[in-house]
């Protein structure tokens, strides 16, 4: 009974999404960094991202902290036993994501002209209206997924 | 007029022909790998780690779209 309202919901439920970035992503590409509008409009994006989170989230959220990071501890402990290529996609992943963040930290605390921050680069994107807008939408529909992607069932 | 590459670019050239690398291996490996996709719902698992991953998303929208570029 709820199955075919629900799959009449979810195209429109994305389609007004996909409005709602795109006017977004329109209106902040041509504001600069320093304007109260870029402030409020990024500052209310990402307090409204942890809301809806918590809301939908409440008794779906896949596991608990506790479970979580017991099994991550549990796969560290015992990496000599996991096959192969999980243990390669481990390490390889860890070295990429941890060294993005950690010369991007080095290269912000630094601030030396030697050493450019990763938004240094992206500012060469942003400047442009186009680019800024752009980048803008792609931020918010990472956001979306953040927020509402591996959901499990509600829990009774 | 010639631009000079600063040291600091060259590692994050390094760390983006790694990425491309990795991806290349990932995209022939027919999912004998753990994807991009796998990574982000591992992250995405528990309250703390999604709590984090979106506060790291907020950050770096702050970042890029009010302060430094």
């Amino acid at each position: 009974m709820h199955r075919p309202q629900r799959a009449g919901v979810v195209p429109i439920a994305y389609a007004l999404f996909a409005t709602l970035v795109l006017a977004l992503s329109a209106w902040q590409a041509p504001l600069s960094r320093q304007s109260s509008g870029a402030h409020w409009s990024v500052a209310l994006l990402v307090v409204a991202a942890f809301g809806v989170a918590l809301v939908l989230g409440r008794g779906r959220q896949y596991e608990t902290t506790r479970r979580w990071v017991a099994r991550n501890v549990h796969y560290v402990r015992t990496w000599r036993t996991q096959s192969r290529a999980a243990v390669v996609s481990a390490f390889v992943w860890a070295v990429l994501i941890g060294g993005v963040v950690t010369w991007d930290l080095v290269s912000f605390v630094v601030q030396s002209h030697d050493l450019p921050t990763l938004s240094y680069f992206i500012g060469h994107v942003t400047r442009y209206a186009v680019g800024r807008g752009l980048l803008f939408a792609v931020w918010l529909g990472v956001g979306a997924y953040l927020v509402s992607a591996r959901r499990a069932e509600r829990r009774q | 007029m010639m631009s000079t590459v600063v040291p600091g670019t060259v590692v994050w050239v390094a760390l983006a022909a790694g990425a491309v690398v990795w991806l290349g291996v990932l995209a022939l490996s027919a999912g004998r790998f753990v994807g991009p996709r796998r990574v982000v719902r591992w992250f995405l698992g528990s309250w703390l780690s999604r709590g984090i991953v979106l506060a790291a998303w907020g950050a770096a929208g702050w970042h890029v779209f009010c302060q430094r570029p």
